[in-house]
């Protein structure tokens, strides 16, 4: 009889730990408990406070079309629709992309949503009422919702993902850049580049900025599903400047351990989308290397 | 390093406490609270509350080194505990009969956009009034459960089904419905743990056993090994770190 392995069902624990790999437990524990207070995690959840911190450290952040908090003032959605502009909306305490609606004008009172899908100004208004309403906001409760302006990302990007804004993750220890990837979203990720909601991602070199690797839904990927462009060998542009808003806005937050989103626009301008102060671990099979290894590569202690 | 050591530290000097007082009890140095927990066993409301914590520590381990998710932490137990005095088929029959009419009620009155609170009354009345048409005919078909043994499961259906909602809402039907799963199997495993007389008698007679789950939370809330969930979620991370094993 004989043995014949197809594919991976699990790894040995062993054999992950030598790997440096981070897991949940030890994160939740040995990161976020010990680095990350309360009230830097209170600024860094709600979008709006996060925003105004940054901005008044002199970081690029998208421009604030609209802020609604309150159900009396649903209808100020109008007078944004009204611009005739693309527009994201998105509640001020959501967590892991939940609730963001990209709108993509493309005519008077029509947008498409980053599915594709047509919305109207009623489903605009029914999507707010949802977000004050608390339904994609941490522990329930009122939130607040955030319009902001649409960004343009740089087509070298857009070219690889085809639909979306793709954006840069980059996660920061103790003020020290320790890994980075790009987040390309996908048809079946709705545009959306969240990983757990099927994005394609590709891990990016910190000093070449280039990227390496690549999952899918989980698993090893070369290619991006819908264009089918490699997703190792990119070269980021404007990379530089993405790790170092990076740093600066988990500092001025005070998280020392953050996931921070960056966009690079167009004219190669870099903004500050959001900084996580739960960043998630699948960052690792993105670069396919262990977290503990990297952090200890960039002299970060880790009792690794 | 150091905090490890001390999570160690107490949850031995937990079982160590645990151990000396039964032991002193068991040949009777302790006179105090001789009677018998047992001997007022006739307070079933007693016997849950005792059992509670093991369900707590159960989920935690499901959650916590499994790697598991399910809605809410305490949900599972309390859901088994409300299950504990009935006999199987009824409470198989009464929690499907809560889940589909709060799935049923919650998928209508989502699209009407009610705040939290409302919605959630509006989902519990209707869950009550369909608990309300099928209890009946639960007794005709020669039920002798009591009717208040159903409500802590309906309630906790209710709350159990306004989170699969939202969370369907935020990542779709699919996760949420795995989540939903995991958390009904957790039910069932704290469940099948309840009607095992030994620990049920545990429970009730030694309250010093508590101090034993006390000890396995300390241990499982410091322990910061990988989960189960993420030997397959990483099992393309080599022994290396390279990469090398990640060709699909």
């Amino acid at each position: 009889m004989t043995f014949r392995r197809r594919q991976r069902v699990f790894q040995w624990p062993w054999n992950l730990f030598r790997a440096g790999v981070l897991g949940m437990n030890e994160r939740n524990l040995d990161l976020l408990a010990e680095l990350n207070t309360g009230k830097a995690r209170r600024n860094a959840g709600d979008k709006i406070v996060a925003k105004s911190i940054c901005s008044s450290s002199g970081i690029a952040v998208p421009e604030t079309l609209a802020i609604i908090d309150s159900f009396g003032c649903v209808d100020a959605i109008r007078t944004v629709a009204a611009k005739e502009v693309s527009f994201v909306l998105k509640p001020a305490r959501g967590w892991g992309g939940g609730g963001v609606l990209v709108a993509r004008n493309y005519g008077v009172g029509m947008w498409t949503s980053g599915g594709g899908t047509k919305i109207s100004v009623g489903d605009l208004e029914d999507h707010t009422t949802a977000i004050l309403a608390g339904t994609y906001s941490q522990g329930g409760g009122f939130d607040r919702a955030l319009i902001e302006e649409f960004i343009s990302v740089c087509p070298v990007l857009t070219d690889v993902s085809g639909c979306g804004s793709p954006d840069i993750r980059v996660l920061i220890c103790r003020s020290v850049p320790v890994m980075a990837m790009l987040r390309l979203p996908t048809m079946a990720s709705a545009g959306r580049a969240n990983l757990h909601q099927g994005a394609a991602a590709a891990g990016i070199d910190l000093r070449s900025g280039r990227t390496v690797g690549g999952i899918l839904g989980g698993c090893p990927a070369e290619r991006h599903p819908d264009t089918g462009r490699p997703l190792p060998g990119i070269t980021v542009p404007s990379f530089d400047v993405c790790v170092e808003l990076a740093v600066k806005a988990a500092d001025c937050l005070g998280l020392g351990y953050a996931g921070v989103d960056t966009m690079v626009r167009q004219d190669g301008s870099v903004v500050v989308l959001e900084v996580n102060a739960q960043p998630g671990l699948g960052i690792q099979l993105a670069n396919r290397r262990g977290l503990l290894l990297a952090m200890g590569e960039a002299g970060l202690s880790t009792g690794h | 390093m150091n905090r490890q050591r001390g999570a160690l530290l107490i949850a031995a000097s937990l079982v160590l406490a645990g151990t000396v007082v039964l032991h002193q009890r068991a040949s009777g140095v302790i006179q105090a609270g001789a009677v018998s927990m047992m001997e007022q066993s006739g307070n079933n409301a007693l016997c849950l509350l005792m059992i509670l914590p093991a369900g707590v520590c159960l989920t935690a381990i499901v959650r916590l080194l499994a790697g598991i998710p399910t809605f809410g932490t305490l949900a599972p137990s309390l859901l088994a505990v409300g299950l504990v005095h009935s006999r199987p088929i009824e409470s198989a029959v009464i929690v499907l009969v809560a889940l589909a009419a709060s799935l049923a009620s919650r998928a209508i009155f989502g699209r009407l956009r009610m705040l939290f609170i409302a919605r959630m009354g509006l989902v519990l009345t209707l869950v009550v009034a369909t608990v309300g048409l099928v209890l009946p005919l639960v007794y005709t078909a020669g039920s002798s459960t009591p009717a208040h043994v159903f409500l802590l499961p309906v309630f906790i259906l209710t709350m159990v089904v306004e989170h699969f909602y939202v969370a369907a809402e935020r990542e779709g039907y699919k996760p949420a419905l795995l989540v939903l799963c995991a958390t009904l199997m957790t039910a069932g495993i704290c469940l099948v743990l309840f009607r095992i007389r030994v620990v049920q008698e545990l429970a009730t007679s030694f309250p010093e056993t508590l101090l034993f789950v006390a000890a396995i939370l300390v241990l499982v809330g410091t322990y910061r090994g990988y989960r189960l969930s993420e030997l397959i979620r990483f099992r393309w991370m080599g022994s290396t770190g390279t990469g090398e094993d990640c060709k699909p």
